[in-house]
C-alpha cells in the first residue's frame, strides 16, 4: 500500500495542489467515521479517469462523492483512501428543450439542474431529499426517489444514457441520448442503484417532463390506523385523478413535516410552514398533490375530498399554494437521518395493498421496545420509511429493532433496507438485508467490472 | 395477423438454390444471395448427422410430443420476421421452468447452443439459431398465473401473447401498455428479450419500464428470480440487464408485469400534410411545447398507398404524409391537448386535421398503421425495415436525408414510424431477383443508420441488434464500451450458450470460440456472422 504522503503527491501531480485535500481537511468526507487519506476534486472526466488509473495502480479504495447527502446509505466501507468528489463536474452538457431531454454532468446539484430546466418550462421529475446538495450522479447511483414517483416513476424510468469512468480508468459510454435505444445490454439500469460500486457516473442523459400547469395540495386527516387502509383505497380508486404524489404520514411525521426543518425535537415550538390540520396522536395524514391541467386538478381535489369525507376524515385542508413547495420538500426530507441526533432510518417495501399491515407491524415492533417512529409512506409504491430516534448507546436496542422490523417486512412478502444507522450497528448487520439466490450473479458482475474491489468496497449488498 | 401471415409467405419464398436428400435429411445448400449469406452457416454444420441420442434425451425431459426433429418440422422454426435463416438441430416445447432448466443443462453438457423463441415476429433475427443447436419454443408456456388488480400487476409465462394479456385484464379496468405492431401474435417473453416498443410507448415507456421481475434459467441451469413484485429490491438491477439482452444472458420463464389503468378518455387525430417535412416539423413542435401524446405516428405517401390498397383504413393516399396522433388520459386533459395539437399542426401547414373518429373508424386507422409493414408487400417483392432513432428535433433533416439516400441508390423508401419518439422505420422496397439490388439495399440501409448515428441517435430503438446490425455497434460504441458490456455476459457465465451470434460485433463477447464455430469460420471465412 502506498504511503499517505506519496498518494497525496501523486494526486497533486494529476490535479494540482489546489484540488487535493490532505486527511487533516477531509473530516467532512468521512463515511461511517472513516476519514479518507485524501480528497480529490477533478474538474474533467479525463481527470476522474486519471485518478482511477492511479487508484488501480496503487490498489487504493475510492469512494465517489456527489453532494454527500446519502452517504449513510450502505454498509461501512471495507477500505477508504480517496474521496473522489465530483462537484466540479457541474455543467449542463446539452439541453435541447424541444427534445425534452438533457445531458448533464454528474456533479451538478438537482436544484441547480431544475433551475436551468425551469427556464424552458421543464423539470426532471425526481424529488429525492436534499435537492440543494444531492447531485445528479449521486441520485442515480443511489436510485434515490421521492413522492413524485407516484406519477413519474424512478431514475430507471428516466435515464437514457451515461458516461462512466470504470475502476480501471476507462471512460465508457452506456445507452445514448435518445428516448428509445435497445442497442446492447442496458448498462444504464445496471448502474442506477449500484452505489458507485461498479463505475463512476460522470455524465447522464435524462428524459425530462413539462412543468405541470397547476398544482394543489390536499391533506386529509384520517381517524385511525385502519383508515390508512382506506387511504390506500382512495389512491387505488384515484386512477382517474391527476395525482403527482400520494403520501401517508403518521402524526409525529406530519408534525415534523410542518416544522419544515430537520429536527428530532418534536417539542420544539411549532413554526408551521404549512398546516396539515390538527393530527391527533393516533391519526394519519394523507397528503396528496394534484398536478396537471387546472380543471383536472380541481376535479381531483374535489373527488379526493369527497372520498375522504366518506372515510370520516377528521379534517380536510388545502395547503396554501405559497408554502406547498416547501411542504413537499419537507415531506421528501423526512427520511433523512438528522445531523445532530442518532437515528435509524429504515425503508421497507411491500405490495401497496399491504402498506397498512406493514405500518401496523412496524409500529408494533417498536412498541415492544417502547419506541415510536416517524412513519412516511410512498403509499402507491408500497414503500414505508420509518425513522427511529436512538440513544447514542443504543446499538443493542437498534439491533433488536431491526431484527423485528425485518421479520415484519418478510412476513408480508417485503424487504427492509436500513438507510441510516450508527456505524456500530453496521458492523452487526447487512444494511441491505440478506442476499438472495441472485447474489452469486451480482458478485460476478462486481468481480468483472471492479476486479480489484477499489470502488466503494464493502458498502453494497452482501458487503460487495 | 393477416399482414404477418402475408409477410411470412413472402419471406418464405424459397431461397435455397439446391436441395438434396441425404439419409432422410434435407441438406440445405448455399444460397448465393448476399442478404442471406448468414443462412449459409447451417449448411456447413453437419446437421445431416441425426443425433438420435440427443433426441431421446430431449424427449425424456419434455415428452415425445414436445420435441420436433423431422426436417419438415424444423423448417417452420428456421426464420423469424427478418431475412435471416438458421436451422436448429431440434425444437423443444417446454411447459415448465424445471424442464427449461434441465434442457439448458443438457444443452450445456452437449456443447449445443440454446435459442429461445416466442412467436417469431422479431425484426432483428433474435429467434434465429445462427449456430444451430436446441431451440426452445416457449409457445406452450401460455398461462397467466396471477392477476393482482389491486396492486396492478400480473405474473405470466413467457408464451402469453401481448394482446391476450391486455384482454385478460381489461375486466379489471387495466391493460399492459407496450403495444408492438405485432401484438396480436408476439409473446411477452419475446418482448422482454428484445425490450420491445410500440406506438403507445411514447407516453408510457417501453417494455423495460413495465417489467417488475423475471424468473430466469441461467446458463448453469439454475433458476432464480431477478427483481420482484415490490419496489426497489436491494442489489444490482439484473432484471434491467436481462430485458433487452436478446436471449443471450438467460432464458425467461416467468414475468411479473406492471399493469396500467385504462385511460378514461382518448382523442384520435389525423393531421394531413402535403409534405413530409411539414409533418416532421409538427412532431418537433408538439413535443417542444411539452405535449406528450400517447402516440404520435407518421406515415408517408408510399406507405399510405400500400395501406389503403390493403385495408382501406381511411388514410388519404394523395397526401405527402399524415400524423396519427392519440392523446389519452383524463377527460379534462385530452380536450385541451387535442386542441393544442390541432393548432400546431395547422400552423405548420397541415391541409386538414381530422378529429372525432368513431370507435370503429379509430380501430381501422390503427389496423392500417399496425398492418402497414404487411401492406408494403403489395408494392415490392421484398422490403428491408430499419429501426434508427434520432433526437426528435432532428427528424426533419434526417427524414430528408433518408429520401435522398433512396434517390441516390434508386430505391423506393416507405416511412412509417414512431415519430414522437424519433424512432424511424424506413422500409427499403426492392426486388431481390434483380441482380445487385440486394447489395444496394444493404448499403442504403447502412447509410441511413449512419445518418441517424451522426444526428446523435442510435441504430436500433426497439427491434434489437440481432445479427444484421452487430457490426454497426461499433458506430455507437467504442471497443472499451463493448468490452465492458461483454463482461456482463461473462458474469452470467453465458458464453455462447445462449443465442450465439447476436448483439456483439464479430470478435467481441464470444467468450471462447467453440469447435463448431471454428468449423464455420473455416468453411465461410473469418468475416462470417456467427
Amino acid at each position: 500500500m502506498v504511503r499517505e504522503a506519496v498518494l497525496h503527491s501523486h494526486l497533486e501531480s494529476i490535479l494540482g495542489s489546489e484540488r487535493v485535500f490532505p486527511r487533516e481537511e477531509a473530516a467532512s468526507y468521512a463515511v461511517d467515521g472513516i476519514v479518507p487519506q485524501a480528497v480529490a476534486l477533478p474538474a474533467t472526466v479525463e481527470e476522474v479517469a486519471e485518478v482511477m488509473r492511479l487508484a488501480q495502480r496503487e490498489g487504493v479504495a475510492v469512494i465517489p462523492w456527489g453532494g454527500g447527502s446519502a452517504m449513510t446509505l450502505g454498509n461501512s466501507p471495507r477500505r477508504y483512501h480517496i474521496a473522489l468528489c465530483l462537484s466540479r463536474l457541474n455543467e449542463v452538457v446539452e439541453h435541447e428543450p424541444a427534445d425534452l431531454t438533457a445531458t448533464v454532468q454528474a456533479g451538478m446539484t438537482l436544484a441547480s439542474f431544475q433551475r436551468h430546466l425551469a427556464a424552458s418550462g421543464q423539470f426532471l421529475p425526481l424529488d429525492p431529499p436534499s435537492p440543494q446538495s444531492a447531485t445528479i450522479g449521486g441520485i442515480l447511483a443511489a436510485n434515490a426517489s421521492g413522492p413524485s414517483r407516484h406519477a413519474y416513476g424512478t431514475a430507471r424510468d428516466l435515464a437514457l444514457g451515461m458516461r462512466l469512468v470504470m475502476a480501471d480508468g476507462r471512460i465508457i459510454k452506456a445507452g445514448g441520448r435518445v428516448v428509445k435505444n435497445v442497442a446492447g445490454y442496458d448498462m444504464v439500469r445496471l448502474l442506477i442503484g449500484s452505489l458507485g460500486t461498479l463505475g463512476i457516473i460522470v455524465e447522464a442523459s435524462l428524459k425530462l417532463a413539462p412543468l405541470p400547469k397547476a398544482e394543489r395540495t390536499l391533506a386529509a386527516v384520517l381517524p385511525s390506523a385502519q383508515s390508512a387502509f382506506g387511504g390506500y383505497r382512495f389512491a387505488a380508486q384515484a386512477a382517474g385523478l391527476s395525482l403527482r404524489a400520494v403520501e401517508l404520514l403518521n402524526a409525529p411525521a406530519a408534525k415534523q413535516a410542518c416544522l419544515g426543518r430537520k429536527s428530532a425535537d418534536l417539542s420544539a415550538p411549532d413554526r408551521q410552514v404549512a398546516p396539515l390540520g390538527e393530527v391527533p396522536e393516533y391519526a394519519f395524514a394523507l397528503v396528496l398533490a394534484a398536478a396537471g391541467e387546472a380543471a383536472a386538478v380541481e376535479r381531483s381535489l374535489n373527488q379526493m375530498s369527497e372520498l375522504s369525507r366518506q372515510a370520516s376524515a377528521l379534517s380536510l385542508t388545502e395547503v396554501d399554494a405559497s408554502v406547498q413547495g416547501q411542504l413537499w420538500e419537507s415531506i421528501a426530507g423526512l427520511a433523512l437521518p438528522s445531523a445532530n441526533e442518532t437515528s435509524l432510518v429504515c425503508k421497507a417495501a411491500a405490495l401497496p395493498s399491504r402498506v397498512p399491515a406493514l405500518i401496523s407491524g412496524l409500529q408494533a415492533a417498536g412498541q415492544g421496545l417502547s419506541l415510536e417512529p416517524l412513519i412516511v409512506s410512498h403509499l402507491t409504491a408500497g414503500i414505508v420509511y420509518s425513522i427511529w430516534p436512538l440513544r447514542p448507546d443504543g446499538t443493542e436496542t437498534a439491533l433488536e429493532l431491526v431484527t423485528a422490523l425485518r421479520q415484519t417486512a418478510r412476513e408480508l412478502g417485503g424487504s427492509l433496507v436500513v438507510e441510516a444507522c450508527p456505524p456500530a450497528l453496521k458492523e452487526r448487520i447487512d444494511v441491505w438485508g440478506e442476499p438472495g439466490p441472485d447474489f452469486p450473479l451480482m458478485r460476478r458482475i462486481k468481480e468483472q467490472l471492479d476486479p480489484q474491489a477499489i470502488l466503494n468496497p464493502g458498502r453494497f449488498l452482501g458487503k460487495l | 395477423m393477416k399482414s404477418l401471415a402475408a409477410d411470412r409467405q413472402r419471406l418464405a419464398v424459397p431461397r435455397v438454390m439446391h436441395s438434396e436428400r441425404l439419409d432422410g435429411w434435407e441438406l440445405r445448400s448455399l444460397s448465393v444471395h448476399p442478404l442471406f449469406i448468414r443462412c449459409e452457416i447451417n449448411a456447413t454444420l453437419d446437421i445431416a448427422m441425426a443425433d438420435r441420442k440427443l433426441i431421446r434425451e430431449l424427449q425424456a425431459i419434455v415428452g415425445r410430443d414436445a420435441v420436433l426433429h423431422a426436417p419438415e418440422d424444423l423448417l417452420v422454426y428456421e426464420y423469424d420476421a427478418t431475412i435471416e435463416r438458421g436451422l436448429p438441430e431440434a425444437v423443444v416445447l417446454p411447459v415448465t421452468t424445471q424442464q427449461v432448466s434441465r434442457l439448458v443443462k443438457l444443452a450445456r453438457r452437449r456443447g449445443l447452443p440454446v435459442v429461445a423463441r416466442g412467436a417469431g415476429t422479431g425484426l432483428s433475427g433474435g429467434a434465429i439459431p445462427a449456430a444451430g443447436g436446441i431451440m426452445l419454443a416457449m409457445t406452450r408456456m401460455t398461462r397467466i398465473l396471477e392477476v393482482d388488480a389491486e396492486n396492478r400487476l400480473a405474473v405470466v409465462e413467457p408464451g402469453v401473447v401481448n394482446l391476450d394479456l391486455s384482454k385478460a385484464v381489461a375486466p379489471h379496468g387495466l391493460y399492459y401498455a407496450p403495444d408492438p405492431s405485432s401484438q396480436k401474435a408476439c409473446t411477452l417473453g419475446g418482448n422482454v428479450a428484445e425490450n420491445a416498443g410500440g406506438p403507445h410507448c411514447l407516453a408510457y415507456g417501453v417494455t423495460t419500464n413495465h417489467i417488475l421481475g423475471l424468473e430466469v434459467v441461467l446458463a448453469d441451469g439454475d433458476i432464480v428470480w431477478l427483481g420482484g413484485k415490490t419496489a426497489d429490491p436491494p442489489g444490482y438491477d439484473l432484471r434491467g440487464l436481462v430485458v433487452g439482452c436478446e436471449g443471450t444472458l438467460a432464458i425467461v420463464t416467468k414475468i411479473i408485469v406492471r399493469l396500467l389503468p385504462l385511460p378514461q378518455a382518448t382523442i384520435t387525430l389525423l393531421a394531413i400534410f402535403n409534405e413530409v417535412d411539414q409533418a416532421s416539423r409538427a412532431v418537433s413542435a408538439i413535443i417542444g411545447q411539452g405535449i406528450i401524446p400517447a402516440a404520435l405516428e407518421m406515415m408517408d405517401k408510399v406507405t399510405m398507398q400500400a395501406v389503403e390498397a390493403a385495408v382501406h383504413a381511411g388514410y388519404p393516399p394523395d397526401a405527402g404524409a399524415v400524423l396519427l396522433i392519440e392523446v389519452d388520459g383524463l377527460p379534462e386533459t385530452v380536450g385541451p391537448q387535442a386542441q393544442a395539437v390541432e393548432v400546431i399542426c395547422s400552423e405548420l401547414g397541415a391541409r386538414e386535421v381530422r378529429i372525432g373518429f368513431s370507435p370503429p373508424e379509430r380501430e381501422r386507422l390503427w389496423a392500417g398503421r399496425k398492418g402497414a409493414l404487411g401492406a408494403l408487400g403489395r408494392l415490392a417483392p421484398s422490403y428491408y425495415i430499419l429501426d434508427g432513432v434520432v433526437p426528435r428535433t432532428k427528424l426533419p433533416q434526417v427524414l430528408q436525408g433518408v429520401y435522398e439516400i433512396g434517390e441516390r441508390y434508386r430505391l423506393r423508401i416507405a416511412n412509417v414510424f414512431h415519430a414522437g419518439d424519433g424512432n424511424l422505420h424506413p422500409n427499403i422496397l426492392f426486388d431481390e431477383s434483380q441482380p445487385g439490388q440486394s447489395e444496394q439495399v444493404l448499403a442504403a440501409g447502412a447509410d441511413i443508420l449512419r445518418l441517424c448515428v451522426e444526428a446523435g441517435g442510435t441504430i436500433t430503438g426497439e427491434h434489437g441488434v440481432g445479427m444484421e446490425k452487430r457490426d454497426f455497434m461499433r458506430w455507437i460504441f467504442s471497443d472499451d464500451d463493448l468490452e465492458v458490456m461483454s463482461r456482463i455476459k461473462v458474469a452470467f457465465l453465458a458464453g455462447d450458450g445462449f443465442n450465439p451470434g447476436k448483439v456483439f460485433p464479430t470478435g467481441v463477447g464470444c467468450g471462447e470460440i467453440t469447435s463448431r464455430q471454428r468449423a464455420v469460420i473455416q468453411a465461410l471465412g473469418p468475416d462470417v456472422y456467427i
